[in-house]
């Protein structure tokens, strides 16, 4: 019984953690079907910018409030990364969304180097503010602050996003544009302004990403790739730009990653996922929640 | 169940909208049937039921006695159904008569697959001839114009050789002179197969339609000859001042 | 119509001959003459990584079926290629350990296995393991396309799957370390069926033997690029929806190229591991995996001799400058992607196509505007 509840809690940090990753995922791939494989390397940026933060910016006493101010901060670097990205190489690839995974991939060799250069090849620590450290204990699974900061900062952002494409003016403009990019520019929604800012929002989600991250661990220029795959794998699961599809998809990834590691090992529970999704993409090709546009005209 | 093709109560649902609601039609061998009606009306979506490119929320297709909803795009084509899109799609990259080609070639073995096309066989000529591309045939279909492509679309159709034919506004966006040749093509299409047509222009209708079906709103309105469609009054009511062309046969209806 | 029907019963099964009789594999024959007099002009280290490049090449003319013909982004061809390579290994290590009389290959009595796995029980016969080389990928990709592509998954989604694909199986060659070696490999292949690989002589057979695979592997893609069935392929890249009602099943045409080029993966994999001596999960994951489909990419997508071309520049490049400074290489192979997808997506081979075409047409338009000028013209716009 309490292998199987830490291993529901370890579930749910795996899940949470990728839902915040997939989050940025819906705006760039979801609603843009621009795969954005640099992605990872904006969480990076995320997260060496609460290094930088911490370690030049701030005194070593204040760890905790350069921490805080991280989460704006890594926001808008990340953010900026994806406008960059954005204005320089994809606007001109729109349509030709196989050759931007391509593209995109370039640009995150180029940006895991440029990480090496500037920060060195092994990783680094960030430190965690002090009232993070320790942890609760429910029966005799211990969670600690740190990973309820992200389930709380997951939800948080959660709650941003839906509040932004249902709410906001700008949120309607975007799903106009997703359904029928033509129609909407028709309509007078130019569709340059809205491509630029649904990228930088979902950049910038990775930059928050980045910071939770920091959390769990040292951090490298790598740190990006080893979460991207799953995230991506979560927006094919939930249903191109679906957020209650993400959610569930998130979570069940994160369960069954956990629960097959319990039942089998690390390295034969990751090829019985992959068979899990192939199944399931079967009786659900699109994902769990399907937008509809006109199939063929 | 004598009709080479029957539609009986299909309702197509998109999103709690109904395309198509409670459609009934039966088109027989030799006929030239054509399908009109307003913008919206369906008329679309009805060819795509029957070629399975939507599939009806309720309602059976049946082509020869046969049920064929819920079969595949390539099984109905296999059976003999083929037709046209209202936006020419042909294949860029291919020449014209690779286009041909391919189409004439479904029925083939994947051994006879994996050999080169050698020479043009005796269907896709005849296709190339009646589409008059013989000259261009080697161009890549992506050189056409519109129009040109509107007729390699046809000419694709014809190479499938199908016992019925669906073409979906053959001439729209044609010019003067490109309507009256693709009405000839037509016609010598016509003489030998069954044919149904979507379109809107009157002339084109009154020169070739055997039998009319008017469609409104999804189902129905009336069916039957070109005289007895053009003097119904719920025609009238629903066509006139929406339709141009048929505003302008008013005269015509008349007299 | 008696004339058509005369050409078309007049028919060659196979185009070589045509071919030939047209000197048209001029290309090919002076490439093949090119490499095999590379013996004799290169030293044994450089004549090694040549075979090496030329294994390389066999991989992107699958890819290049796959994703320059097919439009099928495969982010997973290491995964074939490794599943060739681990099935020579696997018997090249067992035939050694026999030769030294033990039941288990050296790797496995280090990690304890004193029994064999049963798995690795059918490889003690060299043409198992021949035959497994290129029909495992084979039967791996059936399997997946099938499923895939029948359910429509397509695009981008299936880029996606066949990279989560070469994770899963990375991940699965490095945890089950008794069975694989786990990320050391399997390595110190010393003998290939009685040859010594230490022996410098052997370069030049292995070499061979790779240069021959390349030029059947070329001739069969060319085969079938230029059948029917290669033209149904590229309009299904194209509208893959529209083919359907050309009645035929995409699923079916994808899945065939798709399985087609992991056999060849796993033939470039199964002669890869004699001519390099060790197989590795780092030589197949996800970032090997995407290089080749650059060097694809750079070479010209949708040309064969492109495809091949690519593999052996960029991997010279590589294996140039990442000697000398990994870093800049790095930032070389980043930039490379971007400029080439980005802004020669037709890559070289494409381009000088291109450029070939404009000044074909642009000595007929000269033509044309002669005879117009002389008064010859006049008649043909009647
Ligand atoms: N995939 C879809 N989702 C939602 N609505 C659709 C879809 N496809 C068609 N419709 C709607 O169904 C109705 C019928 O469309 P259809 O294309 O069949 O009309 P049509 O008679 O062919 O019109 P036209 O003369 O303009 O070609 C239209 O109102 C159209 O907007
Ligand atoms: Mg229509």
């Amino acid at each position: 019984m309490t292998t199987f509840f830490s291993q529901f809690v370890a579930g749910i940090s795996i899940g949470s953690l990728l839902l915040l990753i997939a989050l940025g995922l819906t705006f760039t791939f979801g609603q843009m079907n621009v795969i954005n494989m640099a992605h990872g390397e904006f969480i990076a940026a995320g997260a060496y910018t609460t290094y930088v933060l911490q370690t030049s910016v701030f005194a070593a006493s204040a760890t905790g409030l350069a921490f805080v101010v991280s989460l704006p901060v890594a926001f808008l670097v990340a953010g900026l990364l994806g406008l960059i990205l954005e204005r320089t190489l994809i606007h001109r690839l729109y349509g030709r969304s196989l050759d931007t995974l391509l593209v995109t991939w370039g640009v995150s060799l180029l940006l895991q180097q440029l990480y090496r250069d500037l920060f060195g090849a092994p990783n680094v620590q960030v430190k965690a503010p002090s009232w993070l450290e320790g942890g609760f204990d429910i029966g005799s699974v211990t969670i600690s602050y740190a990973r309820l900061f992200i389930y709380g900062l997951v939800i948080l952002s959660l709650l941003a996003v839906w509040i932004f494409t249902s709410k906001t003016v700008h949120g309607t403009r975007m799903r106009a544009v997703v359904q029928n990019r033509g129609l909407a520019e028709a309509s007078g929604i130019a569709s340059a302004p809205v491509d630029r800012t649904t990228f930088f929002i979902g950049s910038g989600l990775a930059g928050i990403a980045g910071v939770g991250i920091t959390l769990l661990g040292s951090i490298g220029p790598t740190l990006g790739t080893s979460y991207i795959i799953d995230a991506f794998l979560v927006v094919v699961c939930g249903g191109l730009g679906q957020l209650r599809g993400a959610v569930i998809a998130a979570f069940v990834l994160g369960l069954l990653n956990s629960y097959l590691e319990l039942w089998t090992d690390a390295s034969l529970a990751k090829v019985i996922l992959f068979a899990l999704i192939i199944t399931f993409l079967q009786f659900r090709p699109q994902g769990l929640a399907v937008q509809k546009t006109r199939a063929f005209a | 169940m004598s009709a080479l093709l029957q539609l009986q109560d299909i309702e197509v649902d998109f999103d709690g909208f109904k395309a198509l609601n409670g459609l009934t039609f039966a088109i027989n061998k030799g006929e030239v049937r054509f399908l009109i009606g307003p913008n919206g009306a369906g008329k679309t979506t009805a060819v795509d039921v029957i070629t399975s490119l939507t599939k009806p929320t309720a309602g059976t297709v049946s082509f020869e006695g046969e049920v064929i909803t819920g079969k595949s795009e390539f099984d109905i084509v296999k059976m003999g159904i083929g037709r046209t899109f209202q936006n020419p799609s042909v294949f860029d990259d291919l020449t014209v008569v690779e286009n041909i080609d391919l189409a004439a070639s479904f029925r083939m073995g994947l051994r006879k697959m994996m050999r080169k096309r050698r020479g043009i066989s005796p269907e896709v000529a005849e296709a190339l001839e009646l589409i008059s591309m013989t000259d261009i045939a080697e161009r890549p279909a992506g050189e056409l114009s519109h129009g040109q492509r509107q007729w390699l679309e046809i000419g694709m159709l014809l190479a499938q050789d199908p016992k019925l034919l669906l073409l979906d506004e053959p001439v729209a966006g044609m010019s003067k002179p490109e309507r009256q040749s693709t009405g000839e093509l037509l016609h010598e299409i016509a003489k030998t197969r069954t044919v149904m047509v979507v379109e809107h222009d009157m002339e084109f209708l009154r020169q070739f339609a055997s039998v009319v079906t008017v469609m409104h709103e999804g189902s129905v309105l009336c069916e039957g000859d070109v005289a007895t469609v053009q003097a119904d009054p719920t025609v009238q009511e629903v066509y006139l001042g929406r339709s141009r062309v048929a505003a302008e046969d008013e005269t015509t209806v008349g007299a | 119509m008696s004339p058509v029907t005369a050409v078309e019963s007049k028919r060659t099964p196979l185009m070589l001959g045509r071919d030939l009789a047209r000197g048209r594999v001029g290309f090919l024959v002076s490439g093949l003459c090119l490499l095999f007099l590379m013996p004799a002009l290169l030293t044994d280290f450089r004549l090694d990584l040549l075979a090496k490049f030329v294994c390389f090449a066999i991989i992107a003319i699958g890819v290049d079926i796959a994703w320059g013909y097919g439009g099928m982004l495969v982010l997973g061809q290491g995964v074939f290629f490794g599943l060739g390579g681990y099935a020579m290994a696997m018997h090249l290590k067992l035939a050694e350990a026999k030769e030294l009389g033990q039941d288990v290959p050296d790797f496995m009595s280090w990690s304890g296995v004193e029994k064999l796995p049963a798995i690795w029980g059918p490889f003690q016969y060299g043409w198992v393991a021949i035959i497994a080389t290129v029909l495992v990928p084979m039967v791996v990709a059936f399997l997946l396309g099938s499923l895939v592509f029948r359910r429509r998954v397509r695009g981008a989604y299936f880029a996606i799957l066949t990279q989560a694909l070469a994770a899963a199986f990375v991940i699965l060659l490095i945890g089950q370390q008794g069975l694989t070696g786990g990320t050391n490999g399997l390595t110190n292949i010393t003998s290939f069926f009685g040859m010594d690989l230490t022996d410098p002589g052997s370069t030049t057979t292995l070499y061979t033997m790779a240069v021959i695979a390349l030029g059947v592997a070329y001739l069969l893609a060319r085969q079938l690029v230029h059948s029917r069935y290669g033209r149904l392929l590229i309009a299904v890249r194209d509208g893959e929806d529209r083919v359907r009602f050309l009645g035929y099943d995409p699923a079916t045409v994808k899945t065939i190229a798709f399985t087609f080029s992991a056999g060849l993966a796993g033939l470039a994999g199964a002669l890869f591991v004699p001519i390099v001596g060790i197989i590795s999960p780092a030589m197949l994951g996800i970032v090997p995996s995407i290089e080749m489909v650059i060097w694809v990419a750079l070479g010209g997508r949708a040309t064969l001799v492109g495809a091949v071309a690519g593999a052996l520049v960029v991997n010279y490049a590589k294996s140039g400058l990442s000697e000398q400074f990994p870093g800049a290489w790095t930032y070389f192979q980043g930039a490379l992607f971007i400029l080439v997808i980005a802004f020669i997506p037709a890559g070289v081979a494409g381009g000088i196509r291109a450029w070939r075409k404009r000044m074909a047409e642009a000595a007929t338009e000269r033509q044309e505007r002669a005879a117009a000028a002389s008064g010859y013209g006049e008649t043909r716009f009647e």
